[in-house]
């Protein structure tokens, strides 16, 4: 399944408006200039990732992920290569980095920039989708993408909605994926309802 | 308390607070924003209003938010807290619950 070009587009719009606000939340939080951006998206299904296809690299995440319940279903995570991941929280806290390993402290940093990051995204979403969404806890796992859909069970099938996420922090580029796992036919349901909006725009 | 309701102590390892819509601590009936003026900021308040309007539950990180609600150890330091709020009830959004 592809997406067509003006549901790419819905999907970049609200992904970017999503991590827009994101944005402006750490920033307030900071008190310091936050950009985020969503330069692309790309649609895979869980077979094609597990495989290693696409280019999709089996490297080690830092990954706050967030599941979901409701009209759709599945898993909005935010991932990092670790050592982006530490200069990423070191940049939020103004902190010396003193290596790339992630502390205790790192982490739950890091857990509550990926809480952000999703519930903005999330809220973009949901904006478009009638009934109640039911979230998990965010958890912070180190693991490949590969391992984490396969603990999960996502099947083969699954949908796979993976936008580049950029960080703009001072002089500072920092980039990582949001990665949202549709399970069963929850990627239709939420296509549609974008489409019903789009044709309502048009 | 149903089932359900129950798997928010999985959230509760060391203490909790229970406020209303409008940041009233249930137990003694005031507004956790009048003990806590930094509720008021944005930053706070913002984020909160999103879980009473059904959005995920929220991660304060002991990093970036070390004393949320300030308690004191016997030697005079403060506590740091790692914090989530997440609804205790989806359906109503009735209340929201704070663990340290």
């Amino acid at each position: 399944m592809n997406l067509t070009a003006t549901q790419t587009d819905a999907v970049q719009e609200l992904l970017n408006i999503g991590v827009g606000r994101a944005a402006s939340m750490l920033a307030d939080m900071i008190q310091s200039p936050i950009r985020l951006q969503v330069p692309f998206v790309k649609l895979f299904t869980a077979k094609e990732i597990k495989a290693g296809l696409e280019g999709f690299d089996q490297k080690i995440k830092a990954i706050v992920e967030l599941g979901f319940r409701g009209p759709f279903s599945g898993t909005a995570a935010l991932l990092f290569p670790t050592e982006s991941a530490s200069k990423l929280v070191a940049a939020l806290t103004g902190e010396e980095l003193e290596d790339d390993d992630l502390d205790a402290l790192t982490v739950g940093t890091l857990t509550e920039v990926g809480n952000i990051v999703m519930n903005g995204v999330m809220g973009s979403i949901s904006n478009f989708i009638e009934g109640h969404i039911e979230y998990t806890v965010p958890t912070y796992i180190e693991d490949t993408v590969e391992s984490i859909l396969a603990a999960r069970n996502s099947a083969d099938e699954a949908n796979i909605l993976l936008a580049q996420a950029r960080f703009l922090i001072e002089d500072m580029q920092l980039e990582g994926d949001i990665m949202l796992v549709f399970e069963g036919d929850s990627l239709n349901a939420f296509l549609n309802a974008i489409e019903l909006d789009v044709t309502n725009e048009g | 308390m149903t089932v359900r309701e129950y798997k928010m102590l999985d959230h509760a390892p060391i203490g909790a607070c229970v406020i209303n819509h409008h940041c009233e601590v249930e137990i003694v009936g005031s507004e956790l924003k009048t003990h806590f003026p930094h509720f008021n900021e944005l930053k706070y308040s913002d984020r909160i209003e999103q879980v009473f309007k059904g959005g995920p539950p929220l991660v304060f990180s002991s990093q970036l938010h070390p004393h949320i609600i300030p308690a004191p150890l016997r030697n005079g330091k403060l506590r740091i807290q790692h914090t989530i709020l997440s609804s205790t009830c989806p359906e109503s959004s009735l209340y929201d619950i704070f663990n340290h």
